[in-house]
Formats: C-alpha cells, structure tokens, sequence
C-alpha cells in the first residue's frame, strides 16, 4: 500500500470522490460493483458518513483512471455545479448519468480556468448582463437582443467567421469534448462568473457547430438570472437567438434571392457566407417570412429527396476549434510558470490527464516574423 | 492540388463533384433493385442503357440546378453537361467488367470521336505550338466521367479524365482523376466566395499577472 493511499484516505473528501465517478460516467452501483462493494458504501463515502480504507482508495482510483492523490482534501473546496443549473437541450435525451458526467467535466474545465487564471489575465468577460428575458417574450424580443449584441461587439451585419473565437474573445470559455452523448450536442453552465460552453466533439459539422456555440450565448446573455435546464421556449428562444446572430434579419432580407423558387446556386453561397447549413436558411428565412410554410415544406422535401437532410452539398469545413486556454498555458511556459505544480498544490490531475481529458492542446509556439 | 480541382475550381466544382457522384450512386442503387433479369429479360445492355437515361435526368434535375450557368445540351443522341469556363462534362458507363478508365473506348460513336479530337487540337495548340498565343483557357474543353459498376455489385468507383484522340493508341488520357478519392475540399483556399475565418489564428493579447496582481487577487474572474 503505498503512502500516497494511505495520505489521501486519511484527507478523503467526499466531493472529488463524486466527481471523479461522474467524470467517469459510472453510477454509484456500477462502481460498487466494481470495486467490490456495496452501492450503499459509495454513497456513504460520497455523502462523508464514512471513509474508504486506503486499499479501498486505491482500486477507486484505479477504476476511475485518477491519480489516488486526487481524492485528498486540500483544504479548499472544489467549485460545484448543480445539473439544474445547466442549459441542456433535452432531459428526456439526455440520461441522469450523462448530464453528471457533463457537468462535472465542465467543473474540471472551471477548476483548470481558476489555476490558469491565477497566473494569466484572460480576456475580461463581457457578456451583457441586462439583455435577460422570460421564457414568454415573443420572438422579436429575441431579435433584438441579437441584433443589440452584434452592435455592442461591433459586428455590424457581417458574418461571424468563428463563433467560437467570438465568445473567447468576449471571456466566455469554450470547450469541444467527445464526453457528451449523441442527444447532447452542446450546453453551457454559468459557474463562478467565468462561464463554460462546452460543444460536442462528434458531429463534425461546422456550420451546425457554430450554432450550438451561439444557441448557448443566447443561453448565457438572456437566461442567465434564471437558468432552466430543458426548458422549451428557452431552447427555442436560443434557437431564434443563434439564427439572428448568424444572419440579422435585415441582412437576409437584403440578400434572399427574388423570386417564388428556391434558387439553390445562390443559396449555397448564403451558405459559404454566412456559415450557415442550407436547412438552417430555409428555416430562417421561413421564420423571417421571406418564403411561406408551403415553400418551406417543399425546400425541405427538395431537401430530404436529395439526402441532403444526412449531407448538405457544398463546402465542409472543420468544426472551429476553442484556442484560447491553448494559448494560456503557451504563455505560463514562456514565462516558466510550472502548471503542473500548481496543479498539484490545488490537487488537480496531472496537467497531462487533464489537458486529455479536456481535450485542450498547447498553442504551438508563434514563428517568428523575420528570420533571424 | 488533383486536376479536378483545376479544372472545376472553387465551390462550384465541389457542387458539381458531390451533386454528380451523389446521383450516380442514386441511379445504381435504384437500378440494381430492380434489375430483373428472369422477370423482364435484363441484361448488362439494358441496365447500362436505364442507367444513362436516369442519370441525364437526374443530372438535370438535381446538379444543374446547384451550378449557376450549367446546362445539358444534347448533341445528337447523347446527352452532354456544360459548365462555367465552357467545359463540357460527358458521363458514361464503363464496359462490364472494366476495372481501368483506360478500357473504356471513344470509338463508339461520332461524338466521343469528336470530343477526344478536340482535346488533342487543344493539347496541340498549347504543346506544339509555343509560339502562336496561347488561349486564356489552356484547360482541355472535354471532360469524361467513367463510372465502374455492375446489376450484382452496384456503383464501384467514379473516375473523371481528359482524354484525346493519340494517332498510335486511337486515344489517351491527359489525366484521370478518382472523383471520390480526391483530396478534402478547402473553403480557405476558395476563390473568394467562401468567408474566410479571418479570426481563427486571433491574438488574445493574454498578459501575465504580475506580482503584486496575484498577490492581491480575489479570485475575480473577469477582470482584464
């Protein structure tokens, strides 16, 4: 048995117990059963009415793939985030044990972003915090806190050409992680005034991608106050909000293409501009009035005719990857600051683990511009 | 960068290469259901013969309409797609139990004959003649796709070329190219009808914290 064990038993602590199994994806059965014991034991362990033995410990650690040193206590409690507080899209798709998993990688982000930022001054975030409304505004309300965020951030009616490094930019923390199942394509939390948007890694399309990045600003600048998981006229308001973010609606307007027949050459170079799939233009223009319901129908049949519903013709590009911690944790080696000893004094996984389990890669050194 | 990509560039020839091979495949599928060679008396004939006729309209009903300027033109009997840059894409059927482009012969009728001559006037006129002006257009006007399948196995491959007429093998081909295999399409080197991610590579202007910054710090997220 090694001292580690031994140290980390006698300072257990209850919560990264907790989070190490939900990171892990595992019921409190499952790993009873894993490791031999009772579900009511692991939950006593998790609830603090008992400890694990050091040996105990150990084959946790193991079967949860943390370093045993993780489960000790440091003095300083880990940031919490409740699964209610999170904008998922769907409970009824999304599994209990899913959304902890989600939730708990999204503490493991913020726990990586507090010891980062620490050291790092990351941009200020600057998300508006007035631009809230209720689940019963009408759609134009949505409108306009989009079109009233473009003209914060200076967008004008031009094309956000990454969405993801748009809401870096504005503070926000963006995270691409294959942990979420097929039912969760994105979802974002408002913890501890730094929020995390969190997007899935399976998918692979970047138009669709840029939308959940949007669909969860939308979240996070109009239901912030009052965070609902599920709910759906949020998920809908967050919908109208991430199109009219995409393309205002004076913009498409101005670029439709006339006529009562879909022009499908010119819309798929909406859809090069705007970064925008062809079914989420149809849909957008049917929620702008430019087509009618009977148009709309017949573009989606069009649509689904050609199997262009599975694969849309025209260019596909990666999905935008987040930067910004990568750039961070650049910036702490240049100036020889040990990450993975700060790591350690706030016991947190090895910056190896982490950096894989977060999927976050160190931005490569800058060349410089004249070579010497 | 493979010669399709030369020859249609841009968006438009992505279109055009995912509309074609998307309706290739639809016709295959559909024909090898209901290939029915006891029932009706299909044969390879038949079914290389249904195949061209879906196909043109298929073509016509789905890709056309994806490529401003394009249209299908019928030259006698046969049926031809024409493109922005005046390229002329021919699509046929590769012989039964042809594996390589290469078996596929341009003697079969006047319009292959043509289509093969012009491209060797044009390979002429840029390789033997140096010194007369060279056309703005130096690319081969024809363009052949040759698709490679069969009622039992369905669509193999997609393989597009320039051929033209050779005085020793009857005819060659300039390039050939397997339209599904070519390289990912990339909007960023797109000829400017694509918006280009000018914000990918954004410098955050991350800072240090000094000293007495982190020090003094309560954890304040935020702050810049």
């Amino acid at each position: 048995m090694s001292g580690d064990a031994r140290s980390a038993a006698a300072l257990f602590d209850p919560d990264r117990l907790r989070l190490a199994r939900q990171l892990a994806g595992f019921k409190r059965s499952e790993l009873a059963e894993l490791v031999g014991l009772s579900a009511a034991a692991v939950s006593q362990f998790e609830g603090g009415s008992a400890k694990p033995r050091a040996s105990t410990l150990a084959e946790i650690a193991l079967r949860l793939g943390m370093p045993v040193s993780f489960f000790a206590s440091t003095g300083r409690q880990l940031l919490t985030l409740p699964t209610e507080q999170t904008f998922f899209r769907s409970l009824r798709r999304t599994s209990q044990v899913d959304r902890e998993k989600a939730t708990a990688y999204a503490v493991l982000l913020a726990e990586l972003v507090r010891v980062i930022e620490g050291k790092v001054r990351l941009p200020a975030y600057d998300v508006p915090s007035d631009l809230i409304i209720s689940a019963d505004q009408p759609p134009e309300e949505v409108e306009a806190v989009a079109d009233h965020l473009r003209d914060l951030w200076d967008l004008g009616h031009e094309p956000i050409t990454n969405a993801v490094r748009l809401l870096e930019r504005h503070g926000i923390i963006v995270a691409r992680l294959p942990l979420l199942s097929g039912d969760v394509d994105a979802f974002s939390s408002s913890l501890p005034k730094r929020p995390v948007v969190i997007l899935g890694a399976d998918k692979g399309v970047r138009e669709r991608s840029r939308r959940d990045a949007l669909h969860e600003l939308g979240h996070l600048v109009m239901h912030h106050v009052d965070p609902e998981a599920a709910s759906a006229p949020l998920e809908r308001q967050a919908d109208r909000f991430a199109s009219a973010m995409l393309v205002p609606a004076a913009a498409l307007r101005e670029e439709w293409p006339a006529g009562r027949r879909i022009d499908w050459p010119k819309l798929l170079k909406l859809k090069s501009r705007w970064g925008m799939s062809l079914g989420a233009l149809i849909y957008r223009a049917r929620e702008l009035g430019l087509i009618t319901p009977t148009n709309y129908e017949s573009a989606v049949k069009y649509m689904s005719r050609r199997g262009w519903r599975v694969r849309e013709p025209g260019p596909v590009g990666s999905p935008e990857e987040p930067k910004l911690l990568g750039d961070a944790i650049r910036l702490m080696g240049e100036n020889a600051v040990n990450l993975q000893q700060l790591l350690e004094s706030d016991g947190l996984p090895p910056v190896d683990l982490l950096m894989t389990m977060l999927r976050i890669e160190e931005t490569p050194a800058r060349k410089p511009l004249v070579a010497v | 960068m493979s010669h399709w990509r030369k020859v249609a560039p841009g968006i438009w020839g992505e279109h055009l290469r995912v509309g074609l091979l998307a309706a290739i495949e639809q016709v295959y599928d559909e024909n090898c259901q209901r290939f029915a060679p006891e029932d009706i008396g299909d044969n390879n004939k038949t079914f290389g013969i249904t195949i061209s006729e879906n196909l043109h309209y298929v073509i016509e009903r789905d890709v056309v309409p994806l490529i401003e300027g394009a249209q299908v033109e019928k030259p006698r009997n046969a049926w031809v797609l024409r493109l922005p840059g005046n390229l002329l894409l021919h699509v046929y059927k590769a012989p039964p139990g042809a594996v390589d482009v290469r078996e596929f012969r341009f003697n079969a009728s006047k319009v292959k004959l043509e289509l093969v001559a012009e491209n060797a006037a044009q390979l002429a006129l840029i390789f033997e003649e140096p010194e007369l002006q060279v056309p703005e257009n130096q690319d081969l006007k024809h363009v052949v796709a040759v698709h490679f399948g069969d009622p039992k196995e369905g669509l193999q491959r997609v393989d597009v070329g320039a051929p033209y007429a050779d005085e020793v093998n009857g005819w060659e081909w300039e390039w050939v190219d397997c339209l599904s295999g070519l390289e990912p399409y990339d909007a960023e080197q797109d000829d400017g009808d694509v918006a280009s991610d000018a914000m990918a590579d954004e410098d955050f202007g991350l800072e240090m914290r000094d000293d007495a910054e982190e020090d003094g710090r309560q954890d304040s997220p935020g702050e810049s």
